[in-house]
């Protein structure tokens, strides 16, 4: 009797322990997401001073450096060794605001490519585990969130489409029960997209309008173009591959040639969808 | 003094009278929602899938463990149009099936069944001429299927195995997104009666994109004969004996395949897909036989799953897990044909270094490649970018003759035929209008002395060359853009049109045109006369007029309702305070502004539940509070004006109490429909239909 009691107790306490340390690796990964999106939002704050602090958003990518690595295996791109590369090189005084960008637009690519990952995992997860990805996505999230304002007050005049539509997606996200996940994780990767799409259409725009009087501007606002695009290329080529062939014609042309009229309907035909429509 | 316990008396009986009128109001108004609602939330939705889909149309289906009738609510996604509603046909029942049409061609529409909390959603197929992409299933995909159709998004799923029906459903859980087909047709549960024989060919048409299921080269020929769509595909069930490409070409399906595109070049078929123990592309005879394993009767290799991306000019299968990639269709402009840069620089909008691209590409490879591609994008472009539309007619008549058999020509004569038919002037009207339809009113966005300005030089074309044969079309082009902000201005176009060109013919619709102008402008009364006008002229399509006559008076009508609706809840505040005694009695207001409060609450909540009739949270809110404040502070005029007129009218006022208080109900009753009109014709009078106002 005694020695079935204490088996027992082991097996209880081990169960307990066990689901204990299941809770907390969730909880380190859902703390380690947050860091990271405080840690985008803190390097989007502090490269835009007048002297941006280098070694300050060195430090700041050294909490983000780890994910990055992991999404680059996942996304096959470059951002561990290109953005160390961008701030050694702003660091330096070499073309900052070009090199910038690739710190400030790679991290949300990552933080894009997170979200996602995030989603393909939910496929396999029950209710509760999904819930618990839910709650990381929306973690991630926090790190873009103002490129989503920034492109409400840039198209709909500040009412809030954008970051009211993903907010929606998420709280369904987080509601979802069964295969509708499907439903509300679609849209939240639309919504991003869109954004995305926004964003690119948005660098583009300011050429078309500065490429008569300001080429050092423009330079950096086709390299955000490009690292936007990058973000939307796999959807965007998925849908209308002569959409694609048209962006990346334009985004690698003369300033000159730049049409944001062609863009923007190249745009809608690789997202199919209407990506200035107030809804 | 002496008559004040009788008045308190005419009081107490005037409340309870007043506090069961409400509360038959109260059961009424409760009654009505829960009738709206329909529902309730417990009914179970179980196994829903996507049926039968098409361009237009779709069919749900799904269980419940409960018999209830069953309703479906969709809305296009991300396009704000208004929740609607279908319902199904039978009676009770726990298998059901909802069929839906009336819907937009590739559309994404997000639907749930009951609950507001499971949402789906489905695309109609799309256009013709839109790219699209498919899913092929070589192995399991259940660990995959739900991140497979989030990230390729494809319109169907092809499961490439036979009667596996009976077997574990890996789909299930993508079911109420895409439709899943298999080899012998579509795979549905709900769909086991109408199963085809498993030998029996078959066609599945989506897009431009046909695929043709067969065993054997006989089943192709009910398929193949004058074929539209722009890519066709055969899938052979059938294992052949040997797998050579000597033994492909020897065989009786190559040989009627190649005879079909000997006789259909412009529809010829690209790939046929073979079951085969590995994955081999062979290109015979310009058609690519890829070999597919059967789901567990091969090897997949690395590939359980494929895209297939379909557009117009080209096909590619996408290997997913490899990333390879196959071309099952040639692009023309790609691969044999034409020149990449010059379609970068035609994609960024630098026209004339494109067509002078496309020129030097056609001096430099004269006899080399077939270049009949740049013939035709050197003229369209000529043609729709730059308006040069003789040059266009030379480039195109180059074609014509050079390259009789090519399938750009149809399109180059179409165009010819179009031009042709406004070549006087030398082009030069034509082209001032197009230069201002198809760029310069497009720039606009929404400056209104821009547009005039731009739509007074389309006037200044229409003054100069009275006698072109595009002015009418400039007409009438111009009387629609006027349609959106100065009707008269349209009309005047529109008449114009009508006076000076009788016998072109959009002078025939003039009238119908007026009409529906006004008809948008809510002008219900101009409206009516132009119908009218147009029933003369136009009595083969007089039963559409009427129908819109009808309609035009409907509104006319909800409009004039909307006056009096207006008068009546005016007149009785107006003459309930200012009649003698003038006043208003400050605690029937507080009883009133508490019953608003209470009623407000119970009408969001109940409206909260069939929230999805409504087409926002603000016209929610404004039809419910107008309802709440119809019912509870019309009490306070109505009785008011009752006590009133009593006083005024009766010499004895304790006789006639049962005639104050049916009176204050009548009254009542009018003030509350009158306010309740007002809100909901104000709001959205869409929903006046269900009162068959």
């Amino acid at each position: 009797m005694k020695t079935r009691l204490l088996v027992m107790a082991i097996i209880f306490i081990g169960l307990g322990v066990w689901s204990c340390q299941k809770d907390d690796a969730a909880t380190k990964r859902l703390a380690d997401l947050q860091a990271f999106a405080q840690a985008e939002v803190s390097i989007e704050r502090l490269r835009k001073m007048d002297n941006p602090d280098w070694t300050e958003i060195k430090a700041q990518y050294d909490i983000c450096s780890g994910l990055v690595r992991d999404m680059d295996g996942k996304g096959h791109t470059d951002y561990a060794e290109d953005i160390p590369e961008a701030i050694k090189r702003c660091s330096n005084n070499e073309r900052v605001k070009v090199n910038q960008q690739t710190l400030a637009k790679g991290l949300q690519h990552v933080a894009v490519l997170k979200i996602r990952g995030l989603i393909g995992s939910m496929a396999g997860a029950d209710a509760k585990t999904r819930a618990n990805i839910a709650v990381e996505i929306g973690a991630v999230f926090e790190g873009i969130r103002p490129t989503f304002i920034r492109r409400d007050k840039d198209f709909f005049e500040g009412k809030s489409h954008l970051e009211k539509g993903a907010d929606q997606a998420l709280a369904e996200l987080k509601k979802a029960r069964g295969s509708d996940y499907i439903t509300s994780a679609s849209r939240l990767e639309g919504i991003i997209n869109r954004t995305y799409a926004l964003c690119v259409l948005y660098e583009m725009l300011s050429v078309e309008k500065l490429r008569e009087t300001d080429i050092p501007a423009c330079d950096v606002k086709l390299a955000e173009a490009v690292i936007f695009y990058r973000i939307i290329e796999p959807r965007v080529k998925k849908t209308d591959r002569n959409a694609h062939k048209d962006i990346t014609a334009m985004l690698e042309a003369e300033y000159s040639s730049v049409n944001t009229k062609l863009l923007t309907d190249s745009l809608n035909r690789g997202l199919s969808i209407t990506i200035l429509s107030e809804r | 003094m002496i008559g004040r316990p009788r008045i308190d008396m005419d009081m107490n009986l005037s409340t309870k009278v007043c506090f069961y009128s409400k509360a038959l109001y109260y059961a009424l108004a409760f009654m009505l929602l829960f009738v709206i609602a329909g529902c309730d939330s417990t009914k179970t939705v179980i196994n829903p899938e996507i049926v039968l889909i098409d361009a237009s149309s779709v069919t749900i289906a799904w269980l419940s463990d409960k018999p209830y009738k069953g309703q479906v609510f969709y809305h296009a996604a991300g396009k704000g149009d208004m929740i609607q509603k279908a319902m199904e046909d039978f009676s009770h029942s726990c298998r059901h099936e909802i069929h839906i049409d009336g819907l937009k061609t590739g559309t994404q529409y997000i639907y749930w069944i009951g609950s507001k909390e499971t949402k789906y959603f489905f695309r109609t197929e799309p256009a013709d001429v839109k790219p699209f992409s498919f899913l092929i299933g070589l192995d399991d995909l259940s660990g995959c299927i739900n991140n497979l159709l989030m990230s390729e998004m494809p319109e169907f799923v092809l499961l490439y195995s036979s009667g596996s029906g009976t077997k574990k459903d890996c789909c299930r859980s993508i079911r109420p997104y895409v439709p899943v087909y298999d080899l012998d047709g579509r795979l549905s549960g709900y769909l086991k009666g109408e199963k085809k024989d498993q030998d029996e060919s078959w066609r599945l048409d989506w897009g431009g994109m046909c695929l043709i299921f067969v065993d054997k080269a006989a089943g192709l020929d009910r398929y193949m004969e004058k074929p539209t769509a722009h890519t066709t595909g055969i899938i052979v069930r059938e294992a052949p004996k040997a797998y050579t490409e000597q033994a492909i070409r020897d065989s009786a399906l190559h040989a009627r395949i190649t005879e079909h595109n000997k006789k259909w070049p412009a529809n010829n078929v690209a790939f046929v897909f073979i079951p085969g123990p590995d994955m081999i592309k062979r290109q015979i005879d310009a058609i690519n036989y890829i070999q597919m394993p059967i789901k567990g009767q091969g090897k997949a290799g690395k590939t359980a799953a494929i895209r297939i991306d379909v557009n117009v000019e080209s096909t590619y299968a996408v290997m997913l897990d490899t990333d390879e990639e196959i071309t099952l269709k040639m692009p023309p402009l790609k691969e044999k044909r034409t020149c990449v840069e010059c379609r970068r620089l035609a994609g960024t909008g630098a026209y004339k270094k494109s067509v002078q691209a496309y020129r030097e590409f056609i001096k430099n490879n004269q006899g080399h490649f077939q270049i009949d591609d740049a013939y035709y994008s050197i003229a369209d472009i000529l043609d729709t970018k730059l308006f040069m539309f003789k040059e266009a007619v030379e480039w195109y008549n180059k074609l014509i003759k050079s390259y009789p058999n090519s399938s750009l020509t149809p399109l180059a004569r179409q165009r010819l035929q179009y031009i042709s038919k406004y070549a006087d002037h030398d082009y030069e009207p034509l082209s001032r209008f197009e230069q201002i339809r198809r760029v310069e009113y497009l720039q606009i966005k929404d400056n209104s002395a821009d547009k005039q300005r731009v739509l007074d030089k389309a006037q200044e074309i229409t003054a100069q060359y009275g006698d072109a044969a595009i002015t009418p079309v400039i007409y009438y082009w111009l009387a629609n853009q006027y349609r959106s902000h100065d009707v008269q201005k349209a009309k005047e176009a529109y008449l114009k049109l009508s006076a000076r060109y009788p016998d072109h013919p959009y002078s025939l619709g003039v009238w119908w045109e007026i009409g529906e102008a006004y008809y948008d402008a809510r002008d219900y009364k101009e409206a009516i006369g132009a119908f009218n006008e147009a029933l003369k002229a136009m009595p083969d399509s007089a039963e559409d007029i009427r129908v819109q006559i009808k309609r035009a008076k409907r509104n006319l009508r909800r409009s004039y309702i909307n006056l009096v609706c207006l008068f009546i809840p005016v007149f009785m505040i107006l003459s309930g305070v200012f009649l003698p005694p003038v006043g208003i009695e400050l605690n029937r207001m507080y009883q009133a502004l508490l019953s608003f409060i209470v009623l407000l609450s119970v009408f969001l909540f109940a409206s909260w539940l069939i929230a999805e009739q409504f087409s926002s949270m603000k016209e929610l809110f404004k039809i419910t509070a107008g309802a709440a404040a119809a019912f509870s502070f019309g009490f306070v005029f109505s009785y008011m004006l009752s006590d009133k007129i009593l006083k005024i009218s009766m010499a004895d006022p304790e006789k006639n109490k049962m005639f104050s208080a049916f009176l204050g109900l009548v009254l009542n009753l009018i003030f509350a429909a009158s306010v309740s009109y007002l809100t909901i014709y104000n709001t959205n009078e869409h929903f006046l239909t269900i009162f068959y106002l």
